[in-house]
């Protein structure tokens, strides 16, 4: 399974190396800034030694996502620290069960201010503050680009449940960032 | 969560994720057409699906990540080049490059000498044939079918796909593998629950296997347990071939259904395991 010849380790190189800086930050949102660059350079190894069954042409980001999870479920997540021990349940009733149901317009609207940028912290700890699945869920389907069957199988969880986890993780994000710019005085809730 | 019949929300995330077809898009699109709300619903989960993969997209790796990654991969390729040629490669390179490097050899040869550590690499194989990371290249739910195909692959032993029916088990393929640089059939189960159970046989004996957590003997065949990130495997020997059966799930089910497919080969039941 391991790449045997230059050839193989050249085009390795060029097949996975570019998406490194993707990795790293999605790394960095499971396990912190600390464990990120192990974790990172562990996946690569472990890429590396099953490079003979990445079918060229597939999408090697989902690939080595789906690694780097692998990795993180049996390595890291036993002893990474969970940032928040609110459930999603407790989430959602604390930003309020009717939102968004009706009102993603209105919100959004706020959201979308040029001036609010998102560029500083309130994504990430918006991000950090969802249970573990559920940030694993958005950070392999909307960064990975795993499709649904791809992640479902990474999480362990049936289609039905990575489908509801994901919408109920975009739903709080939203909410979050929602409240942050309500905070700041966009908007009214 | 509540969900309104009348609002087609399931499909809103579908058409989000790029994952609807035509023709239900057309249904969407013009549901979408009269409906304020649901429009607003697809916009803001498009907008935070962007958010938060620009937002991680964004960060820059620290410098000196790559080099410690290419520095990993030269050293995996030196183990791999020490395994496949531990007797004559120290030598050659002394001749070549000096003392120095005949003494990085050294070290690289006594690194290739030492035990694989077959547990862990199970455990890890484990972990990638769930998850994906690597494929089963034959999916079959017939056991001689799959078989056949590892013969059809050079698998040189005699594999023995279980019949794990009656356990609730049912057969979702296999791959002709490699476990520590020899070839292996790997095959796997998904159970009732959802439970994922791996199987892998190669050439072997059991002195190639380290200190088990524990040992237990069931109808004169001895079984080596190991617990490896959260993966029991247990090994145990029939003629020339190595057996493991590797999963997550509870460890002593694990080990009943290890007792209860292990047999020893005909021609050797005379012999004590």
């Amino acid at each position: 399974m391991r790449p045997t010849s230059s050839t193989d380790r050249a085009d390795f190189e060029r097949t996975t190396l570019p998406l490194m800086h993707k990795l790293y930050g999605a790394a960095c949102r499971l396990v912190g800034a600390d464990e990120a660059r192990d974790l990172v350079q562990e996946t690569y190894l472990r890429a590396y030694r099953t490079f003979a069954g990445f079918e060229a042409g597939t999408n090697c980001k989902a690939w080595l996502f789906t690694i780097m999870y692998s990795i993180f479920v049996n390595r890291y997540r036993k002893r990474s620290r969970q940032p928040t021990t609110l459930s999603i349940d407790e989430l959602e009733a604390e930003r309020g069960q009717s939102m968004p149901a009706k009102g993603w317009g209105s919100h959004f609207e706020i959201l979308q201010n040029p001036a609010l940028g998102w560029a500083g912290p309130e994504v990430d700890g918006a991000l950090q503050r969802l249970p573990e699945e559920f940030r694993g869920a958005i950070l392999l389907v909307d960064v990975g680009e795993l499709t649904y069957e791809e992640a479902s199988r990474a999480l362990d969880c049936p289609l039905g449940t990575l489908r509801s986890r994901l919408f109920r993780a975009r739903k709080l994000l939203f909410s979050s960032l929602q409240a942050h710019a309500a905070k700041l005085g966009y908007g009214k809730r | 969560m509540a969900v309104d019949e009348q609002h087609p929300r399931e499909a809103i995330q579908d058409l989000v994720d790029g994952r609807i077809d035509a023709s239900t898009r057309s249904e969407v699109e013009s549901h979408l057409s009269g409906c304020e709300q649901c429009r607003d619903e697809l916009e803001g989960l498009r907008w935070v699906k962007r958010v938060v993969a620009e937002r991680v997209e964004e960060q820059r790796a620290p410098e000196g990540l790559r080099a410690s990654i290419l520095t990993a991969l030269d050293e995996s390729d030196a183990a791999a080049v020490a395994r496949e040629r531990p007797r004559y490669r120290p030598l050659r390179l002394a001749l070549a490059f000096g003392i120095p490097l005949l003494l990085i050899a050294v070290a690289a040869w006594q690194y290739a000498l030492r035990p694989a550590d077959l547990p862990s690499l199970v455990a890890g194989d484990y972990g990638d044939f769930k998850t994906l990371v690597v494929e089963l290249a034959s999916r079959t739910d017939d056991g001689a079918e799959l078989e056949s195909y590892f013969r059809r692959q050079g698998i040189e032993f005699e594999t023995r796909v279980f019949d794990l029916g009656m356990m609730g088990y049912g057969l979702l393929g296999g791959r002709a593998h490699e476990l520590a640089g020899d070839p292996s059939a790997a095959f796997a189960y998904r159970g009732p629950d959802g439970q994922y159970l791996l199987c892998q046989m190669f050439r072997g004996h059991p002195e190639q296997l380290p200190e088990a957590a524990e040992v237990r003997e069931h109808n004169g065949i001895r079984f080596h347990i190991y617990h490896k990130d959260g993966v029991t495997l247990a090994f145990w020997k029939e003629g020339s071939v190595i057996c493991v059966l590797a999963s997550d799930i509870d460890p002593e089910e694990l080990i009943q259904l290890a007792f209860a497919k292990a047999m020893i080969p005909a021609d050797q039941r005379s012999e004590v395991s």
